[in-house]
């Protein structure tokens, strides 16, 4: 008896010394629980209790959830992540520098929420013919994916197509109006 | 669904520039010398109104007589006569009195007639006359259903165009293209002169790129039905539609092989344009060009050998050339801002294209034995050209007041017409091969 | 981390239970102390964990800053060099296309060049045939020769009118020049020289010399005039008359032949 009582307390410190050494000595792989202690309904001690402790890896349908009710941040007019334009200078794909706050923003939702899926849509303005807009357009959406993959996000995440110019206000008499067509619309595969 | 086809259905008409004006009216007939391009002088032929021995029958008889006379007139080959002052109006050859013909100067004669057979069948029937040999050059009998009376006498046209010039007519085949109208798009089939415009697939997302099979009997383009490109391959016949390519990314620019057993194809999957092969059937896809630049607008060499395409591999696009097996691309194009959208003429001697000069987009043509280039319009946007099965003449998008037109000119240049439809956006020409 | 943490205390709050299930074997004190030095235990790794979680917090901002501005400007000069190098690409294209068409015209204009020379070749007397073709060769001569200086010296004898030694030095000339550029001149000036020396039928011979030898010189309407002049000098006047025909007929166009027309009206003349 005695023996089998310190052979069970034995155990329990073992299995509490393996789980804080395996913590020390690799603290670099858990990040994925490091990205959920930042977000920010991941404050698990107020959650309602939903049943054993064992059901921890619930938190990140918790998320969802968070987004499936009313306030929607990426409606929220007020969240950066209601704004869904990134416009490009003529004959150009690069993305400009004020538009990295947009992707950052979008690209830590994707990272939160693993079942999220963008649909990059570029678009060209109507000047050239329409095959090769539509090959301009795609290679808008492209550099805006390099931007979110440099943010963490996984290609299973992103697809990139183009509108070339079919979307593009026709006859356009000045340049304000051709910048306005050159552009990739980010739009989230459920919306 | 049918109705609002019905509704939508265009009215092509033939606007006509000032150069094709000159070109077509009678009263300006000594004008069409310069616009034939090579034959000097225009045929002067007689089309008698076809006749029937069936008053029903009276107005599909003069239907034929006046399509068969308006190909001819508007081929810019021939000088069509008035025939209305004429008493005599036979409609076989025998009935041929030759003289009177002789008088008003025709060389060439052409009569026939419509008649009704059991079954609700037409015969048509026509006899092509040389009336200073007088002796017939040709003549045939058509047993048809009503719905094929304009094809026929299209085809009765090109009979005659083939006899008389020693080319291929085109009157008997179709184009195809593009119209917004109020929102939705439509791809549509006409008749070469435009008329008798069929629906083939209509949505409320973007068209683009119409393109034939060989044989005429089927059609590829992409649709944007699912928010992104997508290539369908449609059968004109049964409307049977077969998703030919839809990878992850865009799916667009179809291109036939001269066989009609593939495609070239331009995927992105993640990254840029590239250009592909893929069976008809939609397996055995081939990557063809490797580049971190935009390929795309593939083109077959009447050959089968290459594959043209545009490519902004250089900085701006130009027309690049690489052999239909894969390997290294050449440049093909080196004068212009740029050049796109290049086209095979069906000798495979010319290349037409949309040419980039300064932000001006217009149809050039490029001898590809002497590189020598013609800018063959003057828009500031033309696109999407293509020729005719016989060469002789090219189909090319343009813009009038802020809307899409189709116009045509022939590959000398000289010739111009325009082909425009009422309310709508016209687009995305594509002429297809000869039917026979 | 955290669950991991979570779940060891639920594991040890078992275990602590399982051992109060058992308090019965051990005295009161001696559980207590066990409870204590796990609880001192539990609190100190709680600390370490999270001194570590503010660690990696820290670390994973540093990297995040890094991506975003590290990595986007890395992206966006690639992007800037990746059209620099479209670029460049399309203006070596369009180099080589340069280098290429250049090359091509030289081929051709080479072998249009060489066609030309092969027809000029194969057709030498063609070439010959043009005296001024030949005269023009005959001035680039060396005029620094003694050939030459000889020449000039005999012409500017015969200037001064110093016409026996004028004589003497075409004589030697032509001896010692048979071949020379400027024989027929040597020849003719011999001849004149005769002729002012009124050896006539001399001059005759010698100017008709020039006649057989140097068809195509210059000076063959010159030595015809002169020959007929010795001619009327010798009562010779159906010669004279006939050589001067002759002249007219051959070198319609001659400095000399409106002289030679006089001269054969004045003949014409005298019958």
């Amino acid at each position: 008896m005695n023996k089998g009582m310190f052979n069970k307390k034995l155990v329990g410190s073992l299995v509490l010394a393996v789980l804080l050494s395996a913590c020390k000595s690799t603290p670099m792989v858990d990040k994925p629980a490091g990205v959920e202690d930042k977000s920010p309904s991941s404050s698990s001690v107020t959650q309602p209790a939903d049943g054993s402790a064992d059901t921890s890896g619930v938190k990140e349908v918790v998320i969802d959830s968070n987004a499936n009710n009313g306030n929607n941040p990426l409606n929220d007019p007020n969240n950066i992540l209601s704004k869904r334009n990134i416009y490009f200078d003529f004959d150009s794909d690069a993305v400009k520098a004020e538009f990295r706050p947009l992707i950052e923003a979008h690209a830590k939702y994707l990272v939160a929420n693993d079942n999220a899926k963008l649909i990059l849509q570029g678009n060209a303005d109507e000047r050239g013919t329409r095959e090769y807009n539509l090959s301009l357009g795609q290679r808008r959406s492209v550099s805006v994916k390099k931007s979110f993959n440099l943010l963490g996000v996984q290609d299973k995440q992103i697809e990139t197509v183009s509108f070339g110019e079919e979307k593009a206000t026709p006859n356009c008499a000045d340049e304000n109006c051709h910048q306005a067509n050159r552009r990739v619309d980010v739009v989230y595969a459920n919306e | 669904m049918n109705k609002l086809l019905n509704k939508l259905r265009p009215v092509l008409l033939f606007i006509i520039s000032l150069f094709a004006s000159l070109a077509i009216s009678p009263a300006n007939a000594a004008l069409e010398i310069e616009i034939s391009g090579g034959s000097a002088q225009q045929i002067p032929i007689a089309v008698v109104p076809f006749g029937s021995s069936v008053a029903g029958q009276s107005s599909n008889a003069t239907q034929v007589g006046n399509i068969i006379g308006a190909d001819l007139r508007r081929s810019g080959l021939f000088r069509v006569l008035e025939t209305g002052g004429v008493v005599n109006r036979p409609t076989d050859i025998n009935q041929v009195k030759y003289a009177e013909w002789a008088a008003l100067q025709a060389q060439a004669l052409v009569v026939g007639s419509v008649e009704a057979l059991p079954g609700n069948r037409l015969k048509v029937s026509f006899k092509l006359a040389d009336v200073l040999k007088q002796t017939q050059l040709a003549g045939m009998e058509y047993n048809i259903a009503p719905n094929q009376l304009r094809m026929t006498a299209h085809k009765i046209a090109d009979v005659i165009y083939q006899k008389l010039t020693g080319e291929a007519g085109i009157f008997a085949s179709r184009i195809a293209y593009i119209n917004k109208s109020k929102g939705r798009y439509t791809l549509q089939v006409a008749d070469a002169d435009g008329e008798n415009p069929q629906t083939v697939v209509s949505s409320n997302e973007p068209i683009i790129s119409p393109a034939w099979s060989p044989d005429g009997s089927k059609i590829a383009y992409v649709s944007f039905e699912k928010k992104k490109p997508i290539i369908f391959v449609q059968s004109l016949m049964t409307g049977q539609r077969l998703t030919l390519a839809n990878f992850k990314g865009n799916n667009s620019a179809p291109a036939w092989s001269p066989d009609g057993s593939k495609l070239a194809i331009v995927l992105t999957h993640a990254a840029n344009s590239q250009v592909y092969t893929i069976n008809a059937d939609g397996t055995g896809l081939k990557q063809l060009t490797k580049s971190s630049a935009i390929d795309t607008e593939p083109t077959w060499s009447p050959d089968a050998k290459w594959i043209y395409f545009s490519s902004d591999r250089g900085g701006r696009p130009q027309i690049y050339k690489v052999s239909s097996i894969g390997g290294e691309a050449q440049r093909v194009t080196f004068e212009g801002t740029g050049n796109l959208s290049p086209r095979f003429s069906p000798d495979g001697k010319f290349l037409v294209m949309i040419r980039n000069d300064g932000g001006k987009y217009r149809v050039a043509l490029q001898d590809l034995t002497n590189g020598q280039v013609q800018l063959l319009s003057e828009g500031g946007l033309d696109e999407s050209p293509s020729f005719a099965p016989n060469g002789r003449v090219l189909l090319y998008a343009t813009r009038v007041g802020g809307r899409g037109a189709l116009a045509a000119v022939s590959s000398d240049g000289r010739v111009k017409q325009r082909l425009s439809e009422s309310g709508g956006d016209v687009r995305e020409p594509a002429w297809g091969p000869l039917l026979n | 981390m955290m669950k991991k943490l979570i779940l060891a205390g639920l594991i040890l709050t078992a275990q602590l239970f399982s051992i109060s299930s058992h308090a019965a074997l051990f005295d009161d004190t001696e559980a207590r102390k066990k409870i204590l030095e796990l609880e001192k235990s539990m609190q100190s790794q709680s600390q370490a964990s999270q001194a570590m979680q503010a660690e990696l917090s820290r670390r994973l901002s540093a990297l995040e800053a890094i991506v975003k501005n590290g990595l986007a400007d890395t992206q966006a000069q690639i992007e800037v060099l990746k059209q620099e190098n479209a670029r460049l690409k399309g203006e070596l294209e369009l180099a080589n296309h340069n280098v290429d068409a250049t090359q091509q015209r030289q081929k051709d204009l080479y072998t249009d060049i060489d066609a030309r020379l092969r027809q000029l070749e194969a057709a030498p007397v063609a070439v010959a045939a043009q005296p001024d073709l030949v005269a023009a060769t005959l001035v680039t001569v060396d005029k620094n020769s003694q050939e030459y200086q000889l020449l000039e010296l005999a012409n500017g004898l015969s200037k001064e009118s110093k016409h026996k030694e004028a004589f003497n030095a075409y004589d030697k000339f032509v001896k010692d020049y048979p071949n020379s550029a400027f024989a027929a001149d040597a020849i003719y000036g011999l001849g004149y020289s005769q002729f002012a020396l009124k050896n006539y039928k001399s001059a005759i011979a010698t100017q008709q010399k020039l006649l057989d030898t140097h068809v195509e010189s210059p000076l063959v309407p010159d030595a015809m005039l002169s020959m007929a002049n010795s001619q009327i000098q010798l009562g010779l006047v159906p010669g004279a008359k006939k050589t001067l025909r002759d002249l007219i007929a051959k070198f319609p166009n001659s400095d000399v032949t409106p002289t030679a027309q006089k001269r054969l009206k004045a003949l014409e003349a005298i019958r």
